[in-house]
């Protein structure tokens, strides 16, 4: 079984990633606290496989694939992609790194620079890299073209001048120029018309399985995850709540906020729909979690010492780590990490 | 740059404006051309009105205002340019550094601009020149170091803003090095606001180095320039009052084509910035 909980054969492994943002204030803009946008995350994806992190806008889902990727400075924790702690890389050498990990950004209409044309645009991490220039260059960048859709003859056009599920396309293809093993994925299509979505969705899962990459992929959207993803995890404020294998999570989720956020999905088979959870309230201001459990104010189970007492991961069942009192056995001896 | 050129072209203000620019350059290219006399040859006929011989009359020392002003035009369009290139480009660096390393660069570099900012741009030049001794050369670099502080702050803001695009995130995840982010990705997309300001710019330029050498410390006498001409007609001004009007005329309309360009290149390559009509 695919889970992706097992550090055997993981490309990716990020242990206790958290990011933190400094809020400053005052006329000498000193740090009067912080934002802790992402808190205590790790999970493993085995090489060709598919992760997704799911959770509501504003969770932490983006930070956490912009940490990973070094776009931001972890402020603890490990990132080790195929054997490299990305962490601890630096200047040149981390520049040199990012030739195996690539991301695709949510929004294609801003992640391609106005002003360069597509085949200039293709042909960058090409020679960021030093991998090719020149005539070698473009013939790479019309062999991805090709790869995703796109006709070659559309090199010498800029941005604006395609569609945005072209533009995805370009931003796809622009990510794999220099074979990377990693792709973070930052709701791909979010942006993009539906009818648009399920194409860019199935050409990753082509590239996937051409290229055989690995996916991390940030995404709101439950039905596309459930389609392509071989496991799960599920961000609430920062703290990843649950964590599993695709297929038991969806059937039976565990962490009552997986359980609410999977009851928000539309389902059109009767025996499928199921009770509503309507959570009341906010999310709560990162910068002010609530003390213990950060999800007991919304929480329809929390119980006395979920107020006071943050949840340590468990593993009720293997492979399945959830962050949920409800799991922990009174004696709660063994946490293992989540 | 040919679609730039058709839509100026297209624009009323931009074709005035263009029109105007156009002329005073000429007019100092060909100065010797289009003058009648030699500017600095003191004829007998002393303060004589406008008329046959002399277009646009004699000065207190018999020379021709008009062969004047059409030299006054060389130093005006000559130090406008000069200065503003100086102020342009030393703000270009400046502005991009401070924007894109930010931390400690950033604000050593606001914090001296804002030094600069602090005075009122003529009292600064002022203060330059007497520093450095009042000559060409000199009042073009204090009329340039006066107007870093603008560029510096246009540019920073500019690539404040394009720094938080994803498309620069995007790069940087592609791995691409930072001298090339800064020049590749980030120079182009801040040009618009700063050529819109170098165009602005000019017109203050020459309105500063008028104000100097009115103040005696720009261009020194017998050299015309407008100021200075408007500053030694101030003797004679009820005898000869067309030794006043002509060099502030030449400020005015200089002054007012330099900004409607301005104006309407920055309606072109900035619309953002356009004013609601």
């Amino acid at each position: 079984m695919r889970t992706g909980s097992g550090a055997e054969g993981a490309l990716l492994e990020v242990r206790g990633l958290s990011k933190h943002f400094p809020v400053r204030s005052g006329v000498f803009s000193r740090v009067t606290g912080s934002v802790r946008v992402v808190e205590d995350v790790s999970f493993s994806v085995g090489r060709g496989e598919t992760f997704a992190v799911v959770g509501e806008s504003g969770c932490g889902k983006t930070t956490a694939g912009r940490t990973i990727l070094r776009l931001y400075e972890p402020t603890a924790g490990s990132v080790v992609l195929g054997g490299i702690d990305l962490a601890a890389l630096r200047g040149e050498e981390l520049r040199r790194a990012r030739r195996g990990m690539q991301m695709v950004f949510q929004n294609p209409y801003g992640s391609l620079n106005p002003r360069m044309r597509v085949g200039e645009l293709l042909a960058e991490p090409l020679v960021a890299h030093g991998i090719a220039k020149g005539a070698g260059a473009a013939e790479r960048v019309a062999d991805m073209m090709g790869k995703v859709g796109l006709s070659a003859d559309l090199a010498g056009r800029y941005p604006h001048q395609f569609s945005g599920g072209q533009r995805q396309r370009v931003a796809i293809a622009r990510a794999l120029m220099c074979s990377p093993s990693l792709v973070v994925a930052d709701e791909p299509v979010s942006a993009l018309d539906v009818s648009i979505q399920s194409q860019i969705i199935n050409l990753l899962q082509d590239l996937r399985a051409e290229l055989g990459l690995t996916y991390v992929f940030i995404s709101h959207d439950l039905n596309v995850v459930r389609r392509i993803s071989d496991s799960v995890g599920v961000m609430y404020l920062g703290h990843m709540v649950e964590r599993s294998a695709t297929g038991p999570l969806f059937e039976r989720p565990l962490h009552p906020y997986t359980e609410a956020l999977l009851s928000a999905v539309p389902s059109l088979d009767p025996a499928r729909r199921k009770r509503r959870i309507i959570l009341s309230g906010d999310v709560p201001n990162p910068a002010s979690p609530p003390p213990g459990c950060v999800f007991h104010p919304r929480c329809p189970k929390a119980m006395d010492v979920c107020r006071s007492v943050a949840p340590a991961g468990s593993e009720p069942e293997p492979g399945r780590f959830v962050a949920c009192h409800l799991y922990q056995d009174p004696p709660a001896p063994v946490s293992a990490p989540l | 740059m040919k679609r730039f050129f058709a839509a100026l072209l297209r624009d009323k203000t931009g074709r005035l404006g263009l029109a105007g620019v156009l002329a005073v350059v000429l007019t100092a290219l060909l100065a010797p051309l289009i003058a009648t006399h030699d500017p600095l040859a003191m004829t007998e006929s002393l303060r004589q009105a406008p008329g046959r011989g002399f277009l646009l009359g004699t000065d207190e020392f018999g020379r021709d205002v008009f062969s004047r002003l059409v030299y006054g035009a060389r130093v005006s369009v000559y130090v406008g340019l000069v200065a503003t290139g100086i102020g342009a480009l030393c703000g270009l660096a400046l502005g991009l550094a401070a924007g894109y390393y930010g931390g400690a660069v950033d604000n050593a570099i606001m914090r001296l601009m804002d030094v600069l900012f602090a005075f009122p741009s003529i009292l600064l030049a002022l203060a330059i020149v007497a520093v450095l001794g009042p000559d060409l050369g000199n009042t073009i670099v204090a009329i340039g170091i006066v107007r870093i502080p603008v560029f510096t702050r246009t540019v920073r803001a500019e690539v404040l803003s394009v720094k938080s695009q994803e498309y620069i995130a995007s790069v940087r995840s592609v791995g691409v090095r930072d001298s090339r982010v800064l020049f590749r990705h980030v120079l182009p997309n801040v040009m618009a606001p700063f050529i819109v300001q170098t165009t602005l710019s000019l017109s203050s330029a020459i309105l500063v180095e008028a104000s100097l050498s009115f103040l005696g410390l720009g261009i020194q006498p017998p050299n015309p320039s407008w100021g200075s001409m408007l500053s030694e007609s101030r003797r004679v001004m009820e005898l000869a009052p067309w030794t006043a009007i002509a060099p502030t005329v030449a400020i005015v309309l200089a002054i007012l084509s330099f900004n409607l360009l301005g104006d309407a290149v920055r309606d072109i390559l900035d619309p953002k910035l356009k004013s609601v009509e």
